[in-house]
């Protein structure tokens, strides 16, 4: 299973892109690429599998279904988070100036190959 | 990546392609010496890469940047086009065409480009920006073009009707600023090339029909004629309707200065997005009904303050898509809100929950200090915006517009932080 691979034509794809991972509900790192030594998935992990879970709790109270996708902005970079089925989920760091459009778009592209990686 | 990327960057990917020769990071090493300007040994990475990867998309990319940067147009066209025939929706791809296009004083197959990034990808700011300018230049130039160009014109549009929304953009660019001699043009040209097209002698119609019309109502009442060209040939019925309520609108003031193309015009032509501004009017004016917590006065800013809130949040319940909106103290109270109030209290503690958890992931990574949290669900969007001790809450429907939703964000926290 390359998902490193998908994970670099992602990365490669996005301009402006600081890294990228594929992660477990349960909060482990499945795999993780980055361009920048600061950014480390392995330590948010769970992190990041608790905000979906909040999030996707809060969907369903709003009456809005099920999460498909968290886009975290800060002074910094911008974080997405898509699910990929249900019990992982995809997430990709820009840079500010990076393209975050081009970002949801290639990401939404990786899932189906993640999706095929996993089944 | 960082736009200059340091030697360390470069050292690190190289020591990875160097421990696994067959790595696809050869792309990203080779991106790295370009934008480091080593064009040439950008070119080696990548060309010994692609021997082994030839069909891999992102490092033809790499390759299409580094012939255009050395000036080698034609050869960076090729390899993008080559790009685009395994992976049509590449977007990298199409952007650099685009501007490979624009280089060469080709606007009009550089406003194609755009355009179809656009289809993809309607919220690309950069690219609407970049559309906005070509189409600015391609209005500029003379509306003939050569014969040989009219020639390919042709066949191309036989083959691919979807080559003309360029002109069609611009057509509807210049309805919506009143140019209705220019449009005519614009569409006289269009069904020059494809004289079946029904749609086109429909819109030369309605164009020549409204020129006429125009020249003999009151110039007052002009402006709000002109913005109805915008409406779609599908929304056609709405535009007569609302022809026939004129007396009971307030036409809005427009920029006199008509000589460019702003970027609302691009929007609203692209997305198709003319609200209607009696609906909108009708939203903003709806009543709001306070909280419980507003009521006993609990973790309440002084009532000046709530009155200047609940008109933020008046203004930004009148974009279309936003269902309701409420803030929320960082304990989960209910502060104000727009909009439908049940459940409040509830999912401001869970609003509230979501930005504590990210706020320690963000932390963790070092990222900067939270600003915003968009949640995108099968049926909608929730948006949390950090607001000093507040959270802002907004429920949005799947269908808004995104890009516009964050212009409207951006203006009303802006006016949230000084409020608060």
């Amino acid at each position: 299973m390359d998902f490193k691979k998908i994970l670099e034509e992602t990365l490669s794809n996005v301009e402006g892109s600081i890294g990228a991972g594929l992660v477990g509900m349960d909060g482990i790192v499945i795999d993780q690429i980055s361009h920048n030594s600061t950014f480390d998935i392995n330590a948010v992990g769970a992190e990041y599998s608790s905000i979906i879970k909040n999030a996707m709790r809060a969907s369903s109270n709003f009456g809005l279904g099920n999460t498909a996708e968290i886009l975290i902005t800060t002074d910094k970079a911008t974080m997405i988070m898509m699910m990929v089925g249900q019990n992982y989920f995809v997430t990709l760091a820009i840079n500010l100036d990076g393209n975050l459009g081009r970002g949801r778009l290639e990401l939404k592209k990786a899932i189906p190959k993640f999706e095929k990686e996993l089944t | 990546m960082t736009k200059d990327p340091s030697t360390s960057e470069i050292t690190e990917l190289k020591k990875k392609l160097e421990e696994n020769p067959d790595s696809l990071v050869f792309a990203p090493l080779a991106d790295a010496y370009r934008k480091q300007g080593s064009l040439e040994e950008a070119l080696n990475v990548c060309k010994k890469g692609l021997e082994k990867h030839p069909n891999n998309t992102s490092a033809r990319v790499v390759l299409g940047r580094i012939y255009q940067e050395q000036g080698k147009t034609e050869a960076a066209s090729s390899e993008l086009k080559k790009v685009l025939e395994l992976d049509p929706e590449n977007l990298m791809a199409h952007s650099l065409l685009g501007s490979i296009f624009v280089e060469k004083g080709d606007h009009q197959a550089a406003i194609e480009e755009y355009q179809k990034i656009l289809t993809l990808n309607p919220d690309d700011e950069e690219t609407q920006k970049a559309l906005r300018q070509a189409i600015e230049k391609a209005a500029g130039e003379p509306r003939s073009t050569p014969s040989f160009k009219k020639e390919q014109l042709h066949a191309e549009k036989r083959a691919q009707p979807k080559d003309s929304t360029a002109t069609l953009t611009i057509a509807e660019l210049y309805l919506k600023q009143g140019h209705y001699d220019k449009a005519v043009e614009v569409y006289q040209e269009l069904l020059s090339t494809d004289p079946q097209n029904l749609m086109l002698r429909q819109k030369l119609a309605e164009v020549v029909e409204r020129r006429q019309k125009e020249s003999v109502v009151d110039p007052g009442t002009s402006k709000l004629k002109k913005n109805e060209f915008i409406k779609p040939p599908d929304q056609k019925e709405d535009v007569l309707e609302e022809t026939s309520h004129d007396g009971k609108r307030q036409a809005k003031p427009k920029k006199e200065d008509d000589s460019k193309f702003t970027n609302d015009d691009i929007l609203q032509v692209m997305r198709r997005g003319g609200k209607d501004d009696v609906v909108v009017e009708e939203k903003r004016n709806k009543p709001t009904s306070p909280t419980a917590q507003e009521k006993k006065g609990i973790s309440s800013p002084r009532t000046p303050q709530i009155e200047g809130l609940k008109g933020v949040l008046a203004e930004l319940s009148a974009v279309e898509g936003i269902m309701r909106c409420f803030i929320t103290a960082n304990d989960g109270n209910t502060i104000v809100s727009m909009g439908e109030t049940s459940n409040n209290a509830d999912l401001g503690k869970q609003a509230s929950a979501i930005f504590e958890s990210t706020n320690r992931s963000v932390a963790q990574l070092n990222q900067g200090k939270m600003q915003q949290v968009l949640v995108t669900a099968e049926s909608g969007h929730i948006l949390l915006v950090s607001l000093a001790a507040y959270v802002l809450v907004v429920l949005a429907s799947s269908k808004i517009n995104l890009g516009l939703l964050r212009l409207a964000l951006d203006s009303a926290t802006r006016k949230l932080d000084k409020i608060l």
